[in-house]
């Protein structure tokens, strides 16, 4: 997967020049490669999938429309990122937007481990399940920051200049990722030395 | 940071692709200790190289091209409306504002051959939500008369024959907007925190407060742009970061329509010619226009001929290449066709014939 990233962004340069000499071909790439992705990431901040497809539509008309300035673009992914976060947050209403930006700040409750037991996780034999299930109950901006970099690829650095927060932060946050996956893990591993109630 | 955190993050960089050899080495050395957490680190290694599902499964996914094509559509409605100077890359703040804004078309203040024509643009919404509803003016001028219009904002524009000027109705972004085919003369009313810009072929003009006249008809070989008063600054609107030009006060900017690749400012794409400074500002050639005069200064048949046609509201048809070189200087104000062509074979030989709005013309052998 990080393999294919890396083919995909050596291409990338060339994609962004045929485009802007109107290559439609090359604009379908892009949009094919992006589109769920972005959907996902708009979603984040809009709730709505209806509402989330459409921004990231807006997003591309404005790609296509300005296909003469994509060559001046250095990093197109994350300019895809932050102009989908952008919009995203412009569709909101003011009330809204406040609850989104502040719950994507840094507050302590992050820094400290919540207090779920392991008990409460539905262990299951498919550990990429186990995974999943891991990750929702991680703090909202600690889940965002997490698919970003595993599932979308991106690098610490791109997350964040698109989420507008220090390396630093993105460092800590996937360590607690981490971290949360590790204790699931040994959850697992261990459950047979567990204590079972007669049921 | 205590021990153990530093190494939950050396294994989300490991993980991620982010780690230095110095950290990759730092954590194998730390696992070697730790065969628990070693094991842990290998599985979530085996997990995250799985191709991730994609988290949201609830993203239909329509048929790609169908979308794809109607991306492709709405963009290039966007692209024949107001240019939008927006860099590539910046919040577009202005674009939410339009959803909330609804200016109120301003009534413009037109002679009876213009013809004003709105174009509104809806952009199919399931939600009511945010409806960007963009109103355009367009003012457009007909062959052989010329206007004067007031946008919103108090500046005014006189627009000469055969020219369009685009606008957005409301008139309220944080940058004043207007997109030019044709020839306008502007005198723009200051406001330095509302810069004002002139989409005009391959060129943006950016202004503070001036008067300045811009020609960029699609059918001619250059745009010209001619500075009065004031300071403006030109750049080609292909991309954000391309240099500037800067005008001063008398002068006039020549920059070749072809090819469609030149990139400003390289002094073999431009010119830049001073205006006769002891003219007084309604005696200048370009400008002459808006004193409903039409000056030519040494131009060649060809190139009148395009002149004569807008301001005439004619169509003139060379019947021979060889008059097309004759060159002309002079300037007609209230004369009629035939009059002008009768002053004009007074300088120089060839035959002209007017037929309703047509005029045909060929040397005299």
């Amino acid at each position: 997967m990080k393999e294919g990233r890396k083919d995909f962004n050596s291409c990338l340069v060339d994609l962004q020049r045929r485009i802007s000499e109107g290559d439609e071909h090359a604009f379908e790439e892009i949009y094919s490669h992006y589109h769920k992705k972005l959907t996902a990431f708009s979603k984040n901040f809009l709730r709505s999938t209806e509402l989330a497809e459409e921004v990231v539509e807006d997003v591309f008309v404005k790609l296509w429309s300005k296909r003469e300035d994509i060559i001046d673009i250095n990093n197109l992914t994350t300019y895809l990122y932050s102009a989908t976060k952008n919009r995203s947050l412009n569709a909101l209403s003011q009330e809204a937007r406040r609850l989104v930006t502040e719950s994507l700040e840094i507050s302590d409750s992050d820094m400290k481990a919540e207090s779920y037991t392991p008990h409460d996780l539905l262990v299951t034999s498919e550990m990429m399940q186990l995974m999943q299930q891991t990750l929702e109950l991680l703090p909202k901006r600690c889940k965002l920051i997490f698919r970003l970099i595993r599932e979308d690829g991106l690098k610490y650095k791109e997350v964040a200049e698109i989420l507008n927060i220090s390396v630093n932060t993105i460092d800590a946050q996937m360590a607690i990722a981490v971290k949360r996956l590790c204790a699931a893990l040994s959850v697992d591993k261990s459950k047979k030395d567990r204590v079972h109630l007669p049921g | 940071m205590d021990n153990k955190d530093r190494i939950w993050r050396l294994m989300a960089r490991s993980l991620s692709g982010e780690a230095s050899a110095e950290e990759s080495s730092e954590l194998s050395n730390y696992l070697h200790y730790e065969p628990e957490l070693q094991q842990q680190y290998h599985m979530l290694k085996k997990l995250w190289d799985v191709n991730a599902e994609l988290h949201s499964t609830s993203i239909q996914d329509t048929n790609e091209k169908t979308r794809v094509k109607s991306i492709l559509k709405k963009a290039e409605e966007e692209r024949t409306g107001i240019a939008n100077e927006e860099e590539i890359g910046k919040d577009d703040k202005e674009d939410s504002i339009w959803r909330f804004l609804f200016g109120r078309s301003f009534k413009l203040l037109y002679a009876a051959t213009i013809t004003v024509v709105l174009v509104l643009y809806y952009y199919p919404r399931s939600d009511s939500k945010h409806i960007p509803e963009r109103k355009q003016e367009v003012v457009a001028v007909k062959n052989g008369s010329r206007t004067k219009i007031l946008l919103p904002d108090g500046s005014s524009v006189w627009l000469n024959g055969d020219s369009k000027l685009y606008y957005d109705a409301a008139f309220n972004g944080k940058v004043r907007k207007v997109r030019l085919v044709g020839e306008a003369f502007f005198d723009i009313v200051k406001n330095p925190n509302r810069p004002f810009i002139v989409y005009a072929g391959k060129i943006n003009i950016k202004v503070l407060g001036t008067a300045f006249n811009v020609k960029c008809y699609e059918d001619d070989r250059d745009i010209e742009t001619t500075l009065l008063r004031g300071s403006i600054e030109v750049t080609e609107n292909t991309s954000g970061s391309t240099p500037r030009i800067l005008l001063k006060p008398n002068q006039k900017l020549i920059v070749p329509i072809e090819p469609a690749s030149v990139v400003l400012p390289k002094k073999e794409d431009f010119k830049i010619l001073n205006l006769d400074k002891k003219l007084k500002e309604d005696e200048h050639i370009e400008t002459s226009w808006i004193y409903n005069r039409i000056e030519f200064r040494g131009e060649n048949f060809e190139e009148l001929a395009r002149k004569l046609e807008r301001w005439y509201d004619i169509k003139i048809q060379f019947e021979d290449e060889r008059v097309k070189n004759i060159k002309f200087n002079g300037s007609f104000e209230q004369e009629t066709v035939e009059e002008a062509f009768n002053a004009l074979q007074k300088v120089a030989s060839f035959k002209y014939k007017v037929y309703g709005r047509e005029v045909f013309i060929k040397s005299s052998e």
